[in-house]
C-alpha cells in the first residue's frame, strides 16, 4: 500500500510537472517516467487517468494541450487506460474540442491546438479502435455530423499513424520509381541504337579528321620518319600542336605545320638543328585540325551530331542513369535485365562523353554551329538563340576558335571594384550591374568608426582588390591607387560623385511634358542639383556613457557633492577624479578640461552622452527611479539604486533594501527556484484597446477635465438662455 | 454477482468432477440447476453486463432529435421512432442479425408522406396486441393511428392542444387511448369508434405523462406540471381515485396538499407486475410508489439524476422475475443512462457513451437489449457484453502495448 501511495505521489508530481510547463512538446524523460510507473500496475494507470482528467479540466488551454498529449501517449499503451477514457470519451471531447456548448479556455492559440489535436486523435483512434470502442466511433460521428469537422488532410499525431503514413509514402515513391524505371528501360532499348549510330558516325568523322596516333603506321606516314624513340604518345600529340612564336595569339599561318615539325628541320633547309626554337602550345586548339573547304562537310556532320548529343542524348542518358540508380532492384530474374540495361546506359554515357570531348577539341561547340564554309541560309534559325547557356559552359574551357568568335555580349565585370558593395558577389549575376563605378583612386581615409561599422564591406573590398589588375594609366600602378582608395559604404552619391555634368534624359528619345510640351532649356541636370546629389546623408548615432561620476567636491557640511554631470559641475567646476575625502587626485591639466587618470573610454563617453540626452528628453528627471527603471535595463536600475545609496550614505541614513515581492521572508527562502513555466497568465486582463480606453476614462484627470467641460457647457447654456430673455 | 449457480450438495458429493465445473450451460444440461433458476440468473447477468453495443449501428435517419422510440411486444422485432422533424421511421431489428456488424436501416418511413405530422412527434406506441398498427402523438396537437402495412393514417384525433404523450392499455379490451396534453383534462379516445369518449378532470396543469396499469384494466396513472400524480378509475363518475402524496401524510386521498414531486412530474411507469409505480420529475428525483397502499416507498435513488426538460421521459423497468433484482433505467440530462436497483434504490451502473441527451428508452425482451433515442439524432443500442465472442479486433484492443524502453 505504501508503495502504491509513493507511486501515486510520484505520478501526481510528474503529471503536474509535465502539464504545467506549458511547452508545446512534452518532456520525453518525464513522459517515460510516467509510462514506467503506469506499466507497473493497472491501479497506477487508473491513478494516472484520474490525475490527467483533473489536469484536463483546468481552465487553461496550455495545460489541457499538454494533458491531451500525455493522454494520447498512455492511451496507445494501456488497455485499462483505454477503457477508462472511452467510458468518458464525451467528457474528453467536451474538454478538448468543446462539444456540447463547452467553451475552451484561453489562450486561444492553444485552445485551437488542443482542438486540432483531439480531432486528429479521434480520427486515428476511430480508425484503429472504432470497431471495438463504440464511444470513439460515436464521438467521431458526432464531430463529423454535428460539428461538421473535416477529417481529411489531418496531420498524423500518434506514432503509429505517422509511421503508417510514412510507409504509404515510401510505397508510393517506390512504385513511382519502379514505373519510371520501366519507362526508362523501354526508352533505353528503343533509343540506344540511335545514340550508338550517332556515336559511330562521329567516330568515323573523327577518324578522318584526326590521324589516329595510336596507330604506328599512321604516325610514320605522318612524320615521314622511321622511328621515334624518346617521346611518348602524349608528347607526340602535343607536338602536333606546335605554334608560332607569337605569345598567346597564335594565328595559324600557312605552313606552320611543316615549320614546327621538329623532325622536318632538314627538309626545310635549315641546315642545322642547333637553332634555338621556341615552342608554345595553343591552348585554344589542341588538335590542330582546321576547318577548310575540303573538310567542311565533315565538320557540318560533326556539328549536327554534336548538337544531337548535347541537346538530346546527353540529358537522356543522364536521366536513364539517374532513374536506374534510384530504383531499388530486388534480386530476381529481372536482375539480369537490370544489369544489362545499366551496363548499356553506362557505355552510352561513356561514348557520349568521349564524343563530346573530342568534338570540343575540334572546336565544335554550341557557339559555332555554323562553320565559315557553310551557307548562312539558316542564320535566322530560332534554335540559334538557345545556344547561349551551353556557350558559357564551353567558354570556361577557353576552346573558342578564333574565326568564329562573336563579340561577347555579357557585361564584363569590372576588374577594379574600387567601391566594394555589400553583396557584390550576388550582383554579378545582375545584368544591370556594371561592377561598381570605376574611378581614379583617392587616398584611403582610415576612419575607425567606419572601420568598425562596415568592417564586413571593407574586408570584402580588400579581398577583391587583392586580385591582380592591369596597370593603371598615369604612372602609378593600380595597386598603389587602390591602396589609397577610400572604402565607403554604398550610397546614391557614388553614382554621380565624379560627374561634372549630367543629362537627365539619355535615352535619345524626346519626352514632352503633357502640359508644358517640350522644354527648351538644356538637357542637363543643374549644377546645384548635381551638387546635392553628391551629398550623402549620414545619421549620427552617438553611443552614450553608462555611468556618470559624481562631482564629489568636498562641501562645507563635510559631505561630498553628489551632483552627477557629464563634464562640469555648475557649482564646483570640472568633474575631476577625487579620493574618498574629496581631494583631487591629480592636478588638472591646462586648458581646464580635466580627464581622469583612467581616461573615459569611448564606451563610457557614449554612455555619458546618452544619459545626458535621456535627462534632457524626460521631463521628470528628478523623480528618477521609476521612470528610469522602466526605460532602462536592470543594470540601470542598479544605477539609480547606487545614487540612492550614495545619497543615503552621505546623509547617514540606512541603505534601503529593495522590497521583495513576497515581503518579509529572507532572500534565501524567497528565492526558491521554481521550474520555468511557459504558461500564459490568463488571469491577467488582456491589454486591449478597450481596456486601455477604460483605464484612461476612469483616471481622475480625465474625469476632472470632463467635469470642467460639463460645467463650462452649463455656464454657456445659462448665458445663452439669459441672452434670449428680452 | 455470482454467476454460476451453486450445485446442490447431494449432486456434488456424488460427482466430484461436476462440482468443479463452473460452466452454467453445462450445469444446466446436466440438470444441476432447475430451468427457471438458470434462466433468471442468466438474464440477470446479461442485464448487469449491459453496455454500449459496439457491433450494432442504427442508421441515422432523423434530421432532428429523436423524441421517442418503441419496440412492439408481439414479436419484439420492430422498432419505431418519432423525431422532432415530424418523421416516423420503422426499423427491423432482425436486419442483418447474423452479421458481425449489424447495421440497421430504416425499413419504412412517413417521410415525404402527406399524412405525416406537421410538428415534432412526442410519443409513438405500438398497438399492444399486434404490430399491424401504431399510434403517434405530436406537438401539432394530433394523435394518429397508423396502419403499419400501408403506412397510412387510419384515424386522426385532434386535441387542439400540444400532445405530450398517450397510452394504450396492454391489458384492456376497451381499446381506449388516454392522452396527455397541454389541456389539464385527460381525454380518452376510442380507437373502435374514432371518437372521444370522455375526459378526466382533476389536474391543474399540462399533463406530461399518462400510463395504463398492466394489472387493472381501468386503472390509469398520470403526471402533470401541477406536481401531482393521479390515479384514475375511468369507470367511476368521479374518476380520480387519489393523488399520490410524497410525504405519506394522513390527508384525504384527493387532498389539495398532496404532491408527488416538488416540481413538474414528467415521467411515470408501472412495474410489469403492476404493483408499483415509478415516477420522475424536475426535482431530479425518482420515486417508487406502492399501489396497494398508494404510499411512497421512500426508496432513495440518489442525487445523480438530472431531469429538467419539459417532455415525456419515462423510466424503463426491466422485466421481473422471481429471485433476481429488478432494475430501473433512468436517462439523465448529462447524457448518461443510470441503472438503479428498483427496490433498494442503489445505483448499479452508469452507462455513458451517448453524445446527446437520452430522450426515450425501449426494451427489447428477446435479446435483453435497450435502445435509446437521443437528441443528437441518433438511436443507440445497449446490449449485454458478449464475453464469449472472440473478436479479432477486441483482442487487439485488449492488449497492453508497453514498449520495453518504458
Amino acid at each position: 500500500m505504501a508503495l502504491n501511495l509513493e507511486a501515486r505521489q510520484n505520478l501526481s508530481d510528474l503529471i503536474v510537472n509535465i502539464t504545467k510547463t506549458g511547452d508545446l512538446y512534452l518532456d520525453a524523460d518525464q513522459v517515460k517516467q510516467v509510462k514506467a510507473i503506469c506499466k507497473r500496475s493497472d491501479s497506477n494507470v487508473k491513478a494516472a487517468y484520474e490525475l490527467l482528467m483533473i489536469q484536463l479540466q483546468r481552465k487553461h488551454a496550455q495545460i489541457r494541450y499538454s494533458s491531451t498529449q500525455l493522454i494520447a501517449e498512455i492511451f496507445q499503451r494501456s488497455h485499462v487506460f483505454r477503457e477508462l477514457l472511452v467510458a468518458d470519451y464525451s467528457i474528453f471531447l467536451q474538454l478538448t474540442v468543446g462539444i456540447h456548448q463547452n467553451k475552451l479556455p484561453p489562450p486561444v492559440v492553444f485552445a485551437e491546438k488542443t482542438k486540432q489535436l483531439a480531432i486528429s486523435l479521434t480520427n486515428e483512434w476511430n480508425a484503429k479502435y472504432g470497431a471495438v470502442y463504440k464511444q470513439i466511433a460515436l464521438g467521431y460521428e458526432f464531430l463529423k455530423y454535428h460539428l461538421k469537422v473535416d477529417f481529411t488532410n489531418l496531420v498524423p499525431v500518434t506514432d503509429e499513424a505517422r509511421s503508417a503514413e510514412q510507409q504509404a509514402q515510401e510505397g508510393m515513391s517506390k512504385r513511382l520509381r519502379r514505373k519510371r524505371y520501366e519507362k526508362a528501360a523501354a526508352e533505353l532499348d528503343e533509343k540506344a541504337d540511335d545514340i550508338q549510330d550517332n556515336l559511330r558516325k562521329m567516330d568515323s568523322c573523327f577518324e578522318i579528321l584526326v590521324p589516329n596516333i595510336d596507330d604506328e603506321g599512321t604516325l610514320n606516314a605522318m612524320f615521314d620518319a622511321p622511328e621515334h624513340t624518346v617521346e611518348d604518345d602524349r608528347e607526340l600529340q602535343q607536338d602536333q600542336d606546335l605554334e608560332g612564336e607569337e605569345e598567346g595569339e597564335g594565328s595559324n599561318t600557312e605552313g606552320t605545320y611543316l615549320q614546327h615539325d621538329p623532325l622536318g628541320v632538314r627538309d626545310n633547309a635549315l641546315g642545322s638543328n642547333r637553332y634555338k626554337l621556341t615552342i608554345s602550345l595553343d591552348r585554344d586548339n589542341v588538335v590542330d585540325v582546321h576547318e577548310s573547304e575540303e573538310n567542311a562537310e565533315l565538320f557540318a556532320t560533326l556539328r549536327e551530331c554534336y548538337r544531337l548529343i548535347i541537346k538530346k542524348h546527353w540529358p537522356l542518358v543522364m536521366h536513364w542513369l539517374d532513374v536506374m540508380m534510384k530504383v531499388d532492384q530486388e534480386p530476381g530474374e529481372s536482375r539480369a535485365e537490370y544489369d544489362r540495361l545499366l551496363k548499356l546506359a553506362i557505355d552510352l554515357k561513356k561514348g557520349v562523353v568521349e564524343a563530346k570531348a573530342k568534338s570540343e577539341d575540334l572546336g565544335i561547340n554550341m557557339d559555332t554551329m555554323y562553320g565559315p564554309h557553310e551557307q548562312d541560309s539558316e542564320e535566322d534559325d530560332i534554335e540559334f538563340e538557345e545556344v547561349e547557356v551551353s556557350a558559357s559552359k564551353s567558354d570556361r574551357k577557353g576552346k573558342r576558335p578564333k574565326r568564329n568568335i562573336r563579340p561577347a555580349q555579357a557585361p564584363r565585370p569590372s576588374k577594379n571594384p574600387v567601391f566594394a558593395m555589400h553583396g557584390a558577389e550576388i550582383l554579378v549575376d545582375d545584368p544591370t550591374y556594371a561592377g561598381g563605378t570605376r574611378i581614379a583612386p583617392v587616398r584611403t581615409v582610415d576612419s575607425p568608426l567606419e572601420e568598425k561599422q562596415y568592417s564586413s564591406s571593407a574586408s570584402g573590398s580588400r579581398a577583391t582588390s587583392e586580385a591582380p589588375s592591369p596597370p593603371a594609366e598615369g604612372g602609378e600602378t593600380r595597386d598603389d591607387l587602390l591602396a589609397r582608395a577610400p572604402v565607403l559604404p554604398w550610397d546614391d552619391d557614388l553614382a554621380v560623385w565624379d560627374k561634372k555634368e549630367m543629362a537627365f534624359n539619355t535615352s535619345g528619345l524626346e519626352f514632352s511634358h503633357r502640359f508644358l510640351g517640350v522644354g527648351d532649356g538644356s538637357n542637363m541636370v543643374s549644377q546645384a542639383t548635381l551638387d546635392r546629389m553628391k551629398m550623402r546623408t549620414r545619421i549620427y548615432n552617438p553611443e552614450l556613457p553608462e555611468v556618470i561620476k559624481a562631482c564629489r567636491y568636498p562641501m562645507s557640511n563635510g559631505k561630498l557633492c553628489m551632483r552627477r554631470d557629464l563634464v562640469r559641475c555648475p557649482y564646483h567646476g570640472p568633474v575631476v577624479p577625487r579620493d574618498e575625502y574629496g581631494q583631487i587626485q591629480r592636478a588638472p591639466e591646462e586648458g581646464g578640461f580635466v580627464h581622469e587618470d583612467d581616461m573615459l573610454d569611448d564606451e563610457q563617453e557614449a554612455d555619458l552622452i546618452q544619459r545626458a540626452i535621456h535627462a534632457a528628453s524626460s521631463s521628470t528627471t528628478s523623480s528618477g527611479p521609476n521612470t528610469r527603471s522602466s526605460t532602462r535595463l536592470p543594470k540601470s536600475t542598479s544605477t539609480w539604486e547606487d545614487i540612492e545609496d550614495d545619497v543615503h550614505l552621505a546623509l547617514g541614513l540606512e541603505k534601503i533594501e529593495p522590497k521583495r515581492k513576497r515581503g518579509q521572508g529572507s532572500s534565501a527562502s524567497s528565492k526558491k527556484k521554481k521550474p520555468p513555466s511557459a504558461l500564459v497568465n490568463i488571469s491577467k486582463p488582456a491589454d486591449s484597446s478597450r481596456s486601455r480606453l477604460l483605464k484612461h476614462m476612469s483616471s481622475k484627470a480625465t474625469k476632472d477635465s470632463l467635469d470642467q467641460d460639463r460645467r463650462g457647457e452649463k455656464a454657456d447654456l445659462n448665458r445663452d438662455s439669459r441672452l434670449h430673455q428680452w | 454477482m455470482e454467476v454460476a449457480p451453486r450445485p446442490s450438495r447431494s449432486h456434488g458429493s456424488s460427482n466430484g468432477h461436476v462440482r468443479r465445473c463452473r460452466n452454467p450451460f453445462l450445469e444446466f444440461e446436466l440438470g444441476l440447476v432447475n430451468r427457471a433458476r438458470f434462466r433468471n440468473q442468466f438474464l440477470a447477468k446479461r442485464i448487469l453486463d449491459l453496455a454500449l453495443d459496439p457491433s450494432t449501428t442504427i442508421q441515422r435517419e432523423h434530421v432532428g432529435a429523436v423524441n421517442t422510440i418503441d419496440i412492439e411486444e408481439a414479436e419484439g422485432r420492430y422498432l419505431i421512432s418519432g423525431g422532432g422533424d415530424g418523421n416516423i421511421h420503422v426499423y427491423d431489428l432482425d436486419d442483418s442479425e447474423r452479421e458481425e456488424r449489424r447495421i440497421i436501416k430504416s425499413m419504412v418511413t412517413t417521410q415525404g408522406s402527406s399524412q405525416g405530422h406537421k410538428g415534432g412527434v412526442s410519443r409513438v406506441r405500438w398497438y399492444p396486441f399486434d404490430n399491424g398498427m401504431f399510434t403517434t402523438s405530436s406537438f401539432d396537437s394530433t394523435i394518429k393511428a397508423w396502419d403499419t402495412n400501408t403506412m397510412e393514417v387510419a384515424c386522426t384525433f385532434d386535441l387542439a392542444n400540444k400532445v405530450y404523450s398517450h397510452a394504450l392499455s396492454s391489458k384492456a379490451t376497451h381499446g381506449l387511448m388516454a392522452t396527455a396534453s397541454a389541456d389539464p383534462r385527460i381525454r380518452l379516445c376510442d380507437l373502435k369508434s374514432g371518437a372521444f369518449t370522455h375526459s378526466l378532470a382533476g389536474h391543474r396543469g399540462t399533463v406530461l405523462t399518462v400510463e395504463w396499469s398492466p394489472r387493472h384494466e381501468y386503472l390509469l396513472a398520470s403526471g402533470s406540471t401541477d406536481t401531482t400524480v393521479r390515479l384514475w378509475d375511468i369507470r367511476k363518475s368521479t374518476s380520480c381515485l387519489c393523488s399520490l402524496d410524497l410525504h405519506n401524510s394522513r390527508s384525504a386521498p384527493l387532498s389539495e396538499s398532496n404532491v408527488a414531486h416538488t416540481r413538474t412530474v414528467n415521467g411515470l411507469n408501472f412495474t410489469p407486475d403492476g404493483l408499483h409505480l415509478v415516477t420522475t420529475g424536475h426535482d431530479d428525483k425518482m420515486r417508487l410508489w406502492s399501489l396497494y397502499t398508494g404510499q411512497n416507498t421512500l426508496t432513495n435513488y440518489g442525487t445523480m439524476i438530472r431531469n429538467q426538460f419539459v417532455s415525456n421521459l419515462s423510466p424503463l423497468i426491466s422485466p421481473m422475475s422471481s429471485g433476481s433484482p429488478v432494475y430501473v433505467f433512468h436517462p439523465s440530462d448529462d447524457r448518461s443512462l443510470l441503472m438503479f436497483d428498483l427496490m433498494d434504490g442503489s445505483l448499479v451502473k452508469r452507462l455513458t457513451g451517448s453524445y446527446g441527451r437520452i430522450t426515450a428508452l425501449a426494451w427489447r425482451p428477446r435479446t435483453q437489449e435497450i435502445y435509446s433515442a437521443g437528441n443528437d439524432h441518433d438511436i443507440l443500442a445497449w446490449g449485454p457484453k458478449s464475453a464469449d465472442r472472440e473478436d479479432a479486433l477486441r483482442t487487439i484492443a485488449d492488449q497492453d502495448t508497453w514498449s520495453d524502453s518504458d
